[in-house]
């Protein structure tokens, strides 16, 4: 009976430290791009005039890493609180449709579960987090701790970028192009069918387009939204026709 | 600058902005089935939002829609796609997307 409980412990035990491994492999793309980039947010913030636990206040509590970009520099140029808030608001309603598409994964999740997930859903943990679902590999407790391991990553850096000032050398294009690249191959991995090619050549051109003439994070919803109705239109389209091809 | 007062106040209202959109839809969504017509409505949500993440950061610069040898984000990004299609291997992908923008960089020295 006991080593009955042993085992159970033990499997139960390993199982947790597989999830870590995995949660942890998933991560290293993200991390690769926070580290610095939470460095450089850090830096520029206290250069704008924030305490260190401001920083971290903001990092932690709005963990968003363009608009806090944003927020700084428009601190900076002495915007009002109003305009920030909103250009944060914004910039950030991309996170809607994230949730939205990812919702079907969490179902039956406690709301707790949920209220702390939420506050994880970013650009990157997102991308990863839906690449490993559709895949069939993953459960919301290896999701919830990529996107644990993620905030740790950005609040860490946030702080140590707002304690040292710009002590260290950090490549700031290198990072952030990291993230482009994990974008660009998650990117080419949800090219699943001539569907999803068609949408990714589509909301490609739109995105430079749009990008060019709003200037904001904006346009990744409107590109997003844009995207989402061409497929759908598409798909109705050929299955109307596979209908009237079986019916003749 | 803001006061100390006025800071936190800024923090926390980017807080709720933010958080908001993220929590709302998982809150709503979470209990109930999607109505089908939404479900694959939003199949094409992430590779429209991947599509925005990516073609914006290699196509512009300085505002500009620039397509010219010496832009490293865009042969880098060449080299990660065709390593991203032929081995469906995100880390690989990742690591030739850092080393050639690193090595271009230093190459062509911009």
């Amino acid at each position: 009976m006991l080593n009955l409980i042993e085992s159970g412990i033990i499997q139960s035990i390993k199982q947790i430290k597989g999830n870590l491994k995995e949660s942890f492999s998933a991560a290293i793309p993200i991390c690769l791009g926070y580290l610095p980039l939470g460095f450089a947010c850090g830096v520029l913030a206290q250069k704008a005039g924030l305490s260190v636990f401001e920083i971290a206040g903001m990092s932690l509590i709005v963990f968003a890493g363009s608009s806090q970009f944003i927020a700084v520099s428009m601190i900076g140029a002495n915007s009002s609180i109003e305009a920030i808030i909103i250009a944060t608001f914004v910039v950030n309603l991309r996170h809607f449709l994230m949730s939205s598409v990812l919702v079907k994964f969490l179902v039956n999740k406690k709301k707790k579960f949920l209220f702390i997930y939420s506050h994880g859903v970013t650009d990157e943990s997102f991308a990863i987090n839906y690449h490993k679902f559709t895949e069939g590999i993953w459960d919301p407790q290896k999701a919830m701790i990529v996107n644990i391991v993620a905030f740790t990553c950005w609040n860490f850096a946030n702080i140590i970028g707002g304690l040292t000032g710009a002590i260290l050398p950090i490549n700031n294009e290198i990072a952030s192009y990291t993230l482009t690249a994990m974008f660009i191959g998650l990117l080419v991995l949800n090219l699943k069918n001539k569907v999803f090619v068609i949408v990714g050549i589509m909301t490609g051109a739109a995105s430079i387009y749009l990008s060019l003439i709003l200037k904001n994070s904006f346009y990744i919803v409107i590109t997003a939204i844009l995207g989402a109705s061409i497929g759908y239109f598409i798909e109705n389209q050929m299955t109307k026709k596979k209908r009237e091809k079986n019916n003749v | 600058m803001f006061s100390d007062m006025k800071i936190w106040i800024l923090i926390i209202g980017m807080g709720m902005v933010t958080y908001l959109p993220r929590m709302m839809p998982l809150l709503i969504f979470s209990k109930k089935n999607l109505p089908p017509w939404l479900e694959s409505w939003l199949k094409y949500i992430p590779v429209g939002i991947f599509s925005a993440l990516v073609f914006p950061a290699i196509f512009i610069r300085n505002q500009m829609f620039c397509v010219t040898v010496n832009n490293i984000e865009l042969i880098s990004s060449i080299l990660v796609f065709a390593i991203a299609f032929k081995t469906r291997s995100l880390g690989l992908s990742v690591m030739v997307g850092i080393i050639s923008y690193w090595v271009l960089g230093e190459v062509i020295n911009v």
